[in-house]
């Protein structure tokens, strides 16, 4: 009896040392290297469009076979925001400002915001393994970054 | 049991564990530097968005565009919208308060280099109760003392200056230094009026220096100030993104074009927007510096 018990813990142990420690090792490193790649590709993105003001359908498809090329399942929306300063009616020249989702996203003006949400939908295949070992260390990739077009 | 059965078993879980420190050491280093990085591109934005602005709104700018002297800035715009692009970046409302709380909770320094001269702006402690607000201080000039005791005061155009002679301010062409001399003059005192400052105020004992280099080098690839820039030194960040995190960043300017500002009227209501994206066929009525005189003189954003 002690022996069965003997030989399952060391399955398990082996099962842990073998495979799901080297995968979480290599799952968690990935991941970082992957979050500061995406981080770098739009970067390079808000860059390019607040020098050209503009965005072409092939940008669109750069920028989403870049960050397609990590094994992230990655959804991204780009969109642009118009700060607007109106009157206030009766308001003797007083103002008020607020932001405006444009439709149109293809062509940006001086103070224009574009802005480019990046989500990960789920975890890899790698990190689903990884989380099952522990969850600390796998986080999703969720973020946001703005850019005033210049 | 075997005694390496017996042995095997807390190897295992020393291993484990190992992994585990030493994973989770490793993801909270990553976490902290993917967000510093994330925070410099946040500050850097904010000084380079707070700088044009600050040349957009320049109310000289249709004089001459090539006399760098003749581009005044106001610093109140400049750190209005130094905060509405660090709270946005931050995901944040863009409400005063919260624009106000961004520069004087999370910006101790911010220097704003003009032509002529700079503004600092720090915290002070307004009263006894340790209330802290910002305060920007009145504009300082770049000067050069000669050796024969005259002072200069320069600016970034680098062909002319000023002297006091008898109490009477006198315009000097011909300087006794050279057009790099008095930018890298210009680079000094603006650092080191950084290096005072972030060392005075600064809370998390900062212990390096800002070097800001006089001229392009081949070794680094930095470029000296020679335009409208925006210094800010960043930190007390906790709750926003890291611990204990600072960073610095610098935005810089150029003049390249002034995109006028035009008023007209759709259906009886009376619009504003940019020059290049009004509705063709219209009759223009006015136009404007800012978006803001638009806005105040009754006419509404005009938006595709």
């Amino acid at each position: 009896m002690t022996d069965v018990i003997g030989k399952i813990i060391m399955l398990i142990a082996l099962i842990v040392t073998m495979f799901l420690a080297p995968i979480t090792y290599n799952s968690v490193i990935e991941t970082a290297r992957e979050h500061d790649y995406i981080q770098k590709t739009a970067i390079e993105f808000l860059d390019k469009v607040a020098d050209t003001k503009e965005i072409k359908q092939i940008d669109l498809d750069k920028l989403a076979l870049d960050l397609n090329a990590t094994t992230l399942p990655i959804e991204f929306e780009v969109y642009r925001e118009k700060k607007v300063i109106n009157p206030i009616p009766n308001g003797n020249g007083q103002t008020y400002s607020s932001f405006v989702r444009v439709s149109d996203n293809t062509k940006y003006d001086v103070t224009d915001y574009i802005i480019l949400d990046i989500k990960q939908i789920r975890p890899s295949n790698m990190q689903s393994i990884a989380k099952a070992f522990s969850r600390l260390y796998i986080r999703n990739f969720n973020e946001q970054y703005v850019k005033k077009v210049r | 049991m075997s005694v390496i059965k017996i042995l095997a078993i807390p190897i295992q879980l020393l291993l484990v564990i190992t992994l585990h420190l030493a994973l989770l050491n490793y993801t909270n280093d990553h976490t902290a530097k993917f967000y510093e990085t994330k925070m410099q591109y946040i500050v850097n934005n904010a000084t380079e968005a707070s700088a044009s602005e600050m040349v957009n709104n320049s109310t000289h700018l249709d004089q001459d565009y090539e006399d760098l002297s003749q581009v005044s800035v106001d610093p109140m715009v400049g750190l209005d919208v130094y905060g509405e692009v660090f709270a946005k970046s931050m995901g944040l409302p863009t409400s005063n308060t919260v624009k106000t709380s961004m520069v004087t909770k999370h910006t101790p320094v911010l220097v704003i280099a003009a032509t002529d001269g700079y503004y600092v702006s720090t915290q002070q402690t307004i009263n006894n109760t340790g209330s802290i607000e910002h305060v920007i201080m009145p504009k300082i000039p770049y000067t050069y003392t000669h050796n024969d005791g005259t002072v200069y005061y320069l600016n970034m155009s680098g062909n002319f200056g000023y002297t006091i002679v008898n109490g009477q301010k006198r315009k000097v062409y011909d300087l006794p230094i050279g057009k790099q001399a008095q930018l890298r003059i210009i680079n000094e005192q603006i650092a080191d009026m950084m290096n005072n400052q972030i060392h005075k105020y600064a809370s998390s004992g900062i212990t390096g220096y800002v070097y800001l280099p006089s001229d392009l080098n081949k070794l680094y690839s930095t470029n000296p100030i020679n335009t409208v820039t925006v210094l800010a030194y960043v930190d007390n960040v906790e709750g926003l993104y890291i611990d204990n995190g600072y960073t610095f960043g610098i935005g810089g300017t150029y003049i390249k074009q002034n995109e006028p500002i035009v008023g007209f009227m759709v259906e009886g209501v009376k619009y504003y927007t940019f020059a290049k994206s009004a509705p063709t066929g219209i009759r223009i009525l006015e136009t404007f510096d800012t978006a803001e005189i638009a806005a105040q003189n009754g006419y509404y954003a005009y938006y595709r």
